[in-house]
């Protein structure tokens, strides 16, 4: 191709009417700090007022490992709430959070603490996702006729990756007390509402309140709700199981948090609260600070 | 596998679920001194379904189904619940006859085991038979036959009788291409009050089954979702109760015509009341469809939706070769370079040349405008500064290799990617390199800022996250080449690869959240609007996905590949495709607003600046048209 206009073929000096406003020197003086979330935590469990078991079940798991560049937390905290009858409930729920926090051990935490293992190359996502599906033949092979919801959540990078079924409840609580749920129940009543059938109110009083449509050790396909979201720089993660969020209305729970100094005394308190409710139900908390 | 099949009790196939310790009879076994169990039909929860050979007649073979129960519990009153439920199976089958109805002959117990002995069906499940493709007008004709047998169950004498359980596994297609239903032992109990209840919802069952309120419009409803199913391949057991209005059916599957369409919506309606009041009337509007499609199938669906009006030619632009690159605008004036190794500069509302600067090469790369000059590089392996106003060059910088990728500027420094393998970066103020990163393979992804580091692919698949001196903060293997650049949106990476995924990696650690496999390759850069991202590949789709999950939420086929990338604006995707068109899509739906051709295939991004979308095609030309905004 023929040029049109004679070129410069010769590096020339530069012509660059404005400076450009940031230069090398500066270049290194925009190196941030690379340092990922940071969280503390604290959990509690109570059988709640009217029942003489616990079909709860809980797992937290938190690891902080410090390398040369940062300190790179891992948090692995989930709830399980088991039901059916003849202890199946019981076994269910353990089943499964033993199932998952040892897939999730092996999988995740393992080669990340390990320098000598490859970072796996599947996604967070699809490894939580097997993890539940493993939970789930696990409940189906050993706890027949038993269920459980489980409500599983991976701290891990900057991202907060959340794997759920059931009507088990993850809540984002920001330093202000607005909050708001990372979890979709799947329970019958909470589609009812979906589909403007009932309203909330009717939804704590409908006969059908305890109907799930997903759990794990139902003979069907099951099909988690999966998604990431980035870890906040400050507020709360909240984990709890029916017996909480059933009984104890959400404004509350951003009051017991705001009125409480430490993570623990917040965790009693909700226990406590929903015990003073009536506490009809198990009754399990886990409460994670994140701290920038 | 054998193609006979009748399905035992429960729906669960998983193995797992059977392990009671209660074994399955031999094969070879003989029982009630007459049926030898020849084979395994199927495995649910409560016991298995056998293929047998019914020996009170030795001079032929005559096969027969035998389906078991086991009854486990001990508790008496639990285990008279059981047979009383298998007897009452056996007897309804006993009173039935229609030919899509299996004739039993035979039931017993022995043990902790109950035994029906029915007709053998020669064939497969509608649920096995949707890994077929299915014509529409045969799904039409089989969901005939089954409203005709729901017709007859619903009027039965003295009782009618609802089928309670109507779901793909429990449809047969015979070997005469019959309909016929099996599994009548059903009406599973509702358990009320008791706190902690599951019901093992089938995905097919209307509300009004979850109230223990069925009817005969809860076969209905449950055959309106059976359609749903395999029109769309949409398994409603994988999603939330009663969600069917949320996957239109012609959106998975255009094919369907609208009539089709109101027949199945018009079944599946929440309130019983506003269903088919009958399975007679349901089959009739399905006749109805069967004698009116044969009439309209040629017709093209789709192109009714484009509206001309939409879209208008404003000016294009004549190069001497192909514009396979991006283009920019800044100010009045568009900066795009072509084959023909030039970098025009054009004025965006006139669409005359303002100026234009030769290289030596073809100018793919995207210029980049950055304090009064425009930068870009070339495949004659130079990165050229120019001054934007005249195309005058400031300065020219040597890599070792052809430049496929855009520079991107960012703290005084021009990064850039070769086929050197090098990622450069070279100081805008002297024009000297600050640094290179040898990646190992070309680089012809576009770099990618991001907070404070830069994320960019190679060849070879390496994914890298560095800093802004040249220092690896971490490394990501894609399996083949990442030549799309990435975006990024709440601490998250996203590109498309060559091995045929989109990526989406925790940007501070390079951990994988999520990947998504598309049909094919991909080179396209993804764009993101709130919870969508949207990527071409080469598999001729336009793919939007869900950011969080990297779930695909709908693709949009075009008539060839779609290499370049999509941008959003105002709620609409714009891209172009190989097949020459430019494309407007409803970002939330993927539905066509308009497409508009040009004279040949597109492998560039369009620019929207004002209500002008800018363009460049390989028939030479860029283009200006004007588009309408969304309303």
């Amino acid at each position: 191709m023929k040029s049109l206009f004679k070129r410069t073929t010769q590096k020339s000096k530069p012509d660059i009417n404005e400076q450009p406003s940031q230069t090398a020197s500066n270049l290194l003086a925009l190196q941030s700090k690379w340092n990922l979330p940071q969280f503390s935590y604290a959990f509690a469990q109570s059988v709640g007022m009217q029942r003489d078991h616990n079909e709860d079940a809980l797992i937290a798991l938190a690891s902080a490992l410090s390398l040369q560049d940062s300190v790179r937390p891992f948090g692995f905290f989930a709830i399980a709430d088991g039901m059916g009858g003849h202890l199946h409930g019981e076994i269910a729920s353990k089943l499964a959070i033993g199932s998952i926090t040892s897939t999730i051990t092996e999988r995740i935490l393992i080669p990340y603490i390990n320098p000598t293992r490859p970072t796996p190359q599947n996604s967070l996502q699809n490894i939580l996702n097997e993890a539940l599906l493993t939970a789930h033949q696990e409940v189906l092979r050993h706890a027949t006729g038993g269920g459980t919801t489980l409500t599983a959540c991976l701290i891990f990078g900057s991202y907060l990756t959340i794997a759920h079924v059931g009507d088990s409840r993850a809540y984002y609580i920001d330093i202000d007390g607005a909050i708001k749920r990372y979890t979709r129940d799947h329970s019958l009543v909470n589609r009812l509402i979906e589909l403007g059938q009932i309203n909330e109110k009717q939804a704590l009083n409908h006969p059908q309140r305890n109907v799930l449509y997903r759990a794990l050790g139902q003979n069907e396909p099951l099909e988690a709700d999966i998604g990431s979201f980035p870890i906040p720089e400050s507020g709360y993660l909240l984990i709890c199981s029916d017996g909480l969020w059933s009984v104890v209305p959400d404004p509350s729970i951003a009051e017991i948090l705001r009125s409480n100094t430490s993570l623990q005394s917040a965790c009693n308190d909700l226990i406590q609260a929903a015990n003073q409710a009536g506490g009809p139900d198990n009754i399990s908390v886990i409460l994670v600070k994140f701290n920038g | 596998m054998t193609d006979e099949w009748n399905k035992p009790d429960s729906t669960t196939k998983e193995p797992a679920a059977t392990n009671y310790g209660t074994a399955q009879l031999r094969i070879g076994s003989t029982i009630a001194n007459r049926y030898l169990i020849e084979g395994i039909l199927g495995i649910g929860g409560m016991g298995a379904v056998y293929r047998a050979r019914d020996l009170h007649f030795p001079n032929v073979v005559k096969h027969v189904a035998v389906k078991e129960m086991i009854i486990q519990t001990h508790d008496p009153a639990i285990r008279n619940s059981i047979i009383r439920n298998f007897e009452r199976e056996a007897d309804l089958l006993a009173t039935l006859d229609h030919p899509a109805i299996p004739r039993i002959f035979d039931y017993f117990s022995a043990q902790d085991r109950s035994y029906l002995v029915m007709e053998l069906i020669n064939g497969k499940t509608l649920e096995e038979r949707l890994k077929d493709d299915l014509e529409i007008s045969q799904i039409i004709q089989w969901a005939i036959e089954i409203c005709d047998v729901l017709q007859y169950l619903h009027t039965h004498q003295p009782e009618p009788i609802i089928f309670r359980d109507m779901k793909p596994s429990n449809v047969m297609i015979n070997q005469y291409n019959r309909v016929m239903l099996i599994d009548f032992g059903i009406a599973k109990p509702f358990r009320g009050e008791q706190k902690g209840t599951m019901i093992g919802t089938e995905g097919y069952s209307p509300p009004e089954q979850y109230r223990g309120e069925a009817t005969h419009l809860a076969d209905i409803y449950a055959l309106g979702a059976t359609l749903h199913h395999v029109l769309t391949r949409k398994d409603p057991r994988l999603e939330p109760p009663f969600s069917f209005g949320e996957r239109p059916i012609r959106y998975y599957n255009p094919n369907v015509s609208t009539e089709l369409e109101a027949v199945i919506i018009k079944a599946l309606q929440y309130n019983p009341e506003d269903r088919f009041t009958s399975a007679l009337e349901m089959k009739s509007a399905l006749e109805n469809l069967l004698a009116s499609q044969s009439q309209t199938q040629d017709i093209e669906p789709n192109l009714s939706t484009i509206f001309s009006t939409d879209v208008s030619l404003l000016w294009k632009f004549s190069t001497q070769d192909e514009i396979r690159g991006n283009l920019t605008i800044f100010e009045q004036s568009v900066f795009f370079g072509s084959y023909d190794h030039n970098l025009y500069c054009v004025d965006k509302n006139s669409g005359e040349l303002i100026w234009l600067y030769t290289t030596d090469g073809a100018v793919v790369s995207r210029p980049v405008i950055v304090e009064g000059n425009v930068i870009f590089a070339s495949a004659d392996n130079r990165v050229y500064v120019l001054n934007h106003r005249n195309g005058k060059i400031n300065f020219s910088y040597y890599t070792q290799g052809p430049i496929w990728s855009s520079p991107v500027y960012a703290a005084g420094h021009i990064f850039i990617g070769s086929d050197d393998c090098n990622l450069h970066a070279i100081n805008l103020v002297t024009g000297n390199p600050s640094w290179k990163l040898d990646a190992g393979s070309p680089v012809r992804s576009t770099p990618f800022i991001f907070e404070d580091g830069i994320y960019f692919g190679s060849e070879y698949g390496d994914y890298y996250c560095i800093d802004f001196r040249g220092t690896i903060r971490w490394r990501f293997k894609a399996k083949k080449g990442v030549t799309g650049s990435s975006v990024a949106e709440k601490n998250s990476v996203y590109f498309g690869s060559l091995d045929a995924n989109v990526y989406a990696l925790d940007a501070k650690t390079g951990w994988m959240l999520w990947r998504t496999r598309l049909g094919k390759a991909t080179i396209s850069t993804p764009c993101i609007d709130g919870d969508y991202l949207y990527i071409g590949s080469t598999d001729g789709n336009l793919y939007c996905l869900d950011t969080r999950n990297g779930k695909i939420l709908w693709q949009y086929e075009a008539m060839n590949q779609v290499t370049g990338s999509p941008i959003i604006h105002q709620n609409r995707v714009y891209f172009g495709s190989v097949d020459s068109y430019v494309y407007c899509l409803d970002g939330l739906t993927g539905n066509l607003i308009w497409k508009y051709q040009t004279g040949g295939a597109i492998t560039s991004t369009p620019v929207i600046n004002g209500n002008i979308l800018y363009i460049g095609s390989t028939d030479k030309h860029l283009y200006a048209l004007q588009i309408t905004p969304s309303g």
